[in-house]
């Protein structure tokens, strides 16, 4: 019997063993710089793909074109001096005296995409053209996802009668049908681009909203939630700080594939006449000018330039944009952050 | 008339405004219908129209065969004095006939009349029937639009009326009922007498007699086309079965080409169908004494037209008929089939296919490929229609005329010719357009040569005349504007793009104008410039418009202030100088009995059009028909409302088409 009375001992535990042992893993504090947060985490992988990085060099090429493609000047000062296009996109040639340039001149040096039914040089057009048709994407999805965040997130976070009535207002949007909708608003106000804005920006919040309401259900029954707010954080602190931004991974997802949507829809009203003026350097309104082509008289050739480049164009951004999208969506993937291996675990 | 149907109007008008719109399109639109006539007017120098016209040799026509076309719409209806619809008149033309007619030309003859005279010409003006007017009180409809109520037909009102009245205030007029009144006391500006040929019999076999035609014209009373009839009309009546006497207000030089070709129906129909029931759709066949009648009709689809086997007509009937005896005394085609196809590219794929054996109002560069294939042949005829810049004469600085001059200057009518309707429709290089040649100069081309000058592009000029307009009223350039046309044309969009670049170049480095487009959709348009708000705006109204034979629509339409929130004073254009310079050359006796006199006097009102500049003329149409190669002697009509029959067989032009397949 010891004579250490009142002592515990515990015997079979030889804790060398413990500490001499090989590792288990290869961790140890020496090897890592600490946790890397999931967003540079999504953005290793996401420039690992290569086909969205293509999408990202496509848009980034398609839009820097577009904006030094004619110099810009606001209120009367020259902000951007670089000339890309070889003319003013509206400017028709065959008005100039000695031009020799028609209307749909097939593609040549001078003219690389040819010339449209008035005699505008198309390469300049659609370089051009890119400033409506790829901002208003990006304004677009700029404005719906922001307020569709916001919108969501409240209706998520308190729940009850106010989820209820917002809800219920997403669903009477939902009822409409988007580009029926769009379509109805520009022809109440008319076309233009903060029309088309609007137009495309009143259906498209709701599909944002539905998103994030649900994410942000989810996501305020975590710990750290409740613990901000047993410490008194207030509600907007405890949405947009602790909620929201663990919330944003599918709302990312579904904006970077949105913006290709919306450049699609602004071209099909483009295409029925409802965007912009019909001489705008836009690329829905430039199909929609060149539509009578497509049925000739007999023995009649089609200008094909007239629809290939600018409908080339909304195909490149479109496919470029949705490149992107698909990459972000891998690399946000919350199903499969889930899987990644954790540091520590055994 | 507008390109596009004016029935159109009614979904954004009042009534009272559409039938005063109409009433003002119906110059043309009257012209263009079934034979207008003409006395004294007949044309006199009338140059054809009808570029490259093929002729037929009576021993190769062969009979039979059905003529398979397609229209762009629907009829409003059949029922001609309740239609508003260019493209109606297509089928109303087959149907039905008037006591004159036309040829190409716009040269007049007698038709379902042997003959008819000029009896009488007074000067007589709207004040002479004061005393047989009488006095009814004005009302206001629930949108405050104010009207005189009676339920008889207003022939005369007197001039003596309130400018602006109000309800219950009184009005003097002269109606249907006075208007035998003052004719039986020899009161009125002119006396046309007609005698009919006997034995003509209608679709229903009723013999055609002189109480029919007056039946026919008062079923004109209080219609659609009433307001287009009456500001001329005073009095018609029969005397005994085969004589018409028809009375004009005042003496007008168009009075018979207005008034002589409206369409005779029998009895059975002006005693029975109430007005706006003829119609297949309201369960009556349309009658007349037509060379075809209506056999088949589907609403919205087709509609097929028999020959009509018992058709009167005979060339040895008419004196004026000089071609061979073997030609033909009716159309040889035993049906017509008429299909409504809207959209013209589908008319175009329908005559490809051979489901069509004619069509028209295709694009530019489709007539085109169809000019330069072997399969099809292309039919053009300068035609009645024209496009016109207003500008807002009423707003600081389009006020200056200089100033409207130099704009008119940096129109490129070449240009808009050649490179966007690829020479199909030509420069307006003076109002009128060579259809109504013979009754609007007394030498077309040498006016043309005369009054070039003011239409030509040229820069330069355009730089002087806005650097003195500059020295003359207060502006700075480049003075801003905005340019407004219809979105549903492409052309005519293309055109006002090229306008506006035009205009907005600079000049000697100075820019004058800075033109932006704006464009809307077509009764959105229209309903804007008819409205009484349009001409304070400032902006610049680019359109097309439609006229016909009388060379009065080509000034009046657009200059005159009665048209003003009509068509197509939309700017609210009162130059005084002009508008008595259009009266000259319209009314009184002198006119009346000389058109030499006539044609002189319209050769000061273009000259002084183009002096005034209020409105800039763009280019004059052409009319092109399209065939397949079975069909053999076609020749299009200058207007497209007589496309159809005009093909068919008229004896004037000896023009008749037969199938060949």
């Amino acid at each position: 019997m010891s004579t250490e009375r009142g002592r515990i001992r515990v015997t079979g535990f030889d804790t060398d063993r413990v500490t001499e042992r090989d590792d288990l893993s290869d961790w140890s504090e020496a090897t890592t710089g600490g946790t890397e947060s999931r967003w540079r985490r999504a953005l290793r992988r996401f420039r690992h793909n290569r086909v969205a990085m293509l999408g990202v060099y496509v848009v980034a090429a398609m839009a820097l074109l577009s904006f030094f493609a004619r110099p810009v000047t606001i209120a009367g000062i020259t902000v951007q001096p670089f000339s890309i296009a070889p003319y003013d996109p509206s400017t028709i040639l065959y008005l100039e005296p000695g031009s020799t340039v028609g209307r749909y001149d097939p593609p040549t040096l001078a003219h690389p995409m040819g010339t449209d039914a008035s005699g505008r040089d198309l390469f300049s057009r659609v370089l051009v053209g890119g400033r409506l048709s790829i901002s208003i994407g990006f304004v677009v999805v700029g404005i719906t996802a922001t307020f569709g965040l916001a919108y969501g997130a409240v209706a998520g976070y308190y729940g009850g009668w106010v989820d209820e009535i917002l809800m219920r207002f997403v669903d009477v949007i939902f009822a409409f049908p988007g580009l029926v909708l769009a379509l109805v608003i520009v022809a109440l106000l008319g076309g233009g681009y903060w029309p088309l804005v609007i137009a495309f920006s009143v259906p498209g919040w709701a599909g944002y909203a539905r998103l994030i309401r649900g994410e942000i259900l989810s996501v305020k029954e975590n710990e750290y939630v409740l613990a901000a707010q047993a410490l008194g954080a207030r509600d907007r602190s405890v949405i947009f700080r602790h909620i929201v931004p663990n919330a944003m991974a599918p709302l990312i997802v579904q904006a970077s594939l949105s913006i290709g949507t919306v450049v699609i829809g602004v071209a099909a009203l483009g295409f029925l006449g409802l965007g912009f003026e019909p001489g705008t350097p836009e690329w829905g309104t430039m199909l929609d000018q060149t539509r009578e082509t497509l049925i000739q008289g007999p023995g009649g050739s089609i200008p094909w330039w007239a629809t290939v480049f600018p409908g080339g164009a909304i195909f490149l951004f479109v496919m470029a944009m949705n490149m992107i999208g698909d990459g972000v969506n891998d690399a946000l993937d919350a199903q499969e952050v889930g899987n990644v291996g954790q540091g520590g675990g055994g | 008339m507008t390109d596009n149907k004016p029935q159109g109007l009614s979904s954004v008008l009042s009534r009272r405004n559409l039938m005063q719109a109409v009433a003002g399109l119906g110059v043309a639109s009257m012209a263009g219908c079934s034979g207008l006539n003409g006395g004294g007017d007949g044309g006199g120098g009338a140059v054809d129209p009808v570029q490259d016209r093929v002729t037929v040799d009576p021993e190769n026509i062969q009979e039979g065969g059905t003529f398979k076309t397609a229209i762009g719409a629907n009829p409003d209806t059949f029922d001609f004095p309740e239609s508003s619809s260019a493209t109606a008149s297509i089928l109303h033309n087959l149907l039905f006939e008037g006591m004159v007619t036309t040829s190409a030309s716009g040269e007049l003859y007698p038709w379902l009349a042997e003959s008819y005279e000029q009896v009488d010409v007074q000067d007589v003006s709207a004040g002479d029937y004061t005393d047989y007017m009488t006095t009814v009180s004005y009302a206001e409809t629930d949108d405050g639009a104010v009207y005189i109520d009676t339920e008889k037909q207003i022939v005369v009102e007197s001039p003596d009326n309130p400018d602006s009245p109000s309800a219950g205030d009184e009005a003097q007029v002269l109606t249907v009922d006075e208007a035998g009144d003052a004719v039986a006391d020899g009161t009125y500006g002119m006396h046309f007498q007609f005698q009919l040929h006997e034995g003509i019999q209608f679709h229903n076999d009723e013999e055609l007699t002189a109480p029919n035609v007056v039946a026919s014209y008062g079923r004109i009373e209080n219609s659609t086309l009433s307001g287009q009839v009456f500001d001329s009309l005073l009095h018609i009546s029969a005397d005994g079965d085969y004589t018409v006497d028809l009375y004009v207000q005042e003496p007008d030089a168009a009075a018979i080409r207005e008034l002589g070709g409206l369409p005779v129906y029998p009895s059975e129909i002006t005693d029975n169908v109430p007005l706006g029931n003829m119609d297949p759709r309201q369960g009556n066949t349309p009658l007349g004494t037509g060379m075809f009648e209506l056999a088949e009709f589907q609403n919205e689809e087709y509609a097929l037209f028999a020959k009509n086997d018992n058709y009167w007509f005979d060339t040895e009937m008419k004196d004026w008929f000089d071609g061979p005896s073997e030609f033909p005394n009716g159309p040889v085609v035993d049906e017509v089939d008429i299909a409504i196809i809207s959209s013209d590219s589908q008319r175009a794929g329908a005559l490809q296919s051979g489901e069509i054996d004619m069509t028209f109002g295709l694009t530019a560069s489709t007539l085109t490929n169809y000019r330069e294939s072997e399969d099809y042949r292309t039919a053009p005829t300068n035609g009645a229609g024209y496009t016109f810049l207003q500008f807002p004469v009423e707003v600081e600085p389009w006020t200056n005329a200089k100033l409207r001059r130099a704009a008119n200057k940096l129109i490129p009518r070449q240009s808009i010719s050649e490179n966007i309707f690829q020479g199909w429709e030509k420069p307006a290089w003076v109002p009128l357009p060579p259809l109504a040649a013979g009754t609007g100069s007394t030498d077309y081309e040498a006016m043309v040569e005369d009054l070039k000058s003011y239409n030509t592009y040229e820069p330069e000029a355009a730089a002087e005349l806005a650097d003195e307009a500059a020295g003359e009223i207060d502006v700075e350039f480049p003075i801003e504007v905005t340019l407004e046309t219809n979105s549903d044309n492409d052309d005519r969009v293309r055109t006002v793009e090229l306008i506006a670049e035009s205009m907005s170049q600079e000049i000697n480095g100075t820019q004058y104008f800075d033109v932006s487009v704006n464009t809307k959709e077509f009764l959105t348009f229209v309903s804007q410039l008819l409205s009484q708000d349009y001409w304070d705006q400032g902006k610049l109204a680019f359109i097309g418009l439609s006229g016909g034979f009388n060379p009065h629509g080509y000034a009046k339409s657009v200059h005159s202030p009665e048209n003003f929130a009509q068509c197509c004073n939309f700017q609210n254009i009162d130059f005084p100088e002009l508008n008595e310079a259009m009266r000259q050359a319209r009314y009184g006796v002198e006119v009346a009995q000389d058109p030499q006199l006539r044609r002189e006097r319209y050769e000061e009102v273009w000259e002084l059009i183009l002096e005034l500049n209020g409105n800039s003329y763009g280019t004059h149409s052409t009319l092109v028909g399209v065939v397949n190669n079975d069909v053999k002697g076609f020749n299009t009509y200058p207007s497209t409302q007589d496309i159809v029959g005009y093909a068919m067989y008229n004896p004037t032009d000896q023009q008749i088409t037969y199938l060949d397949r």
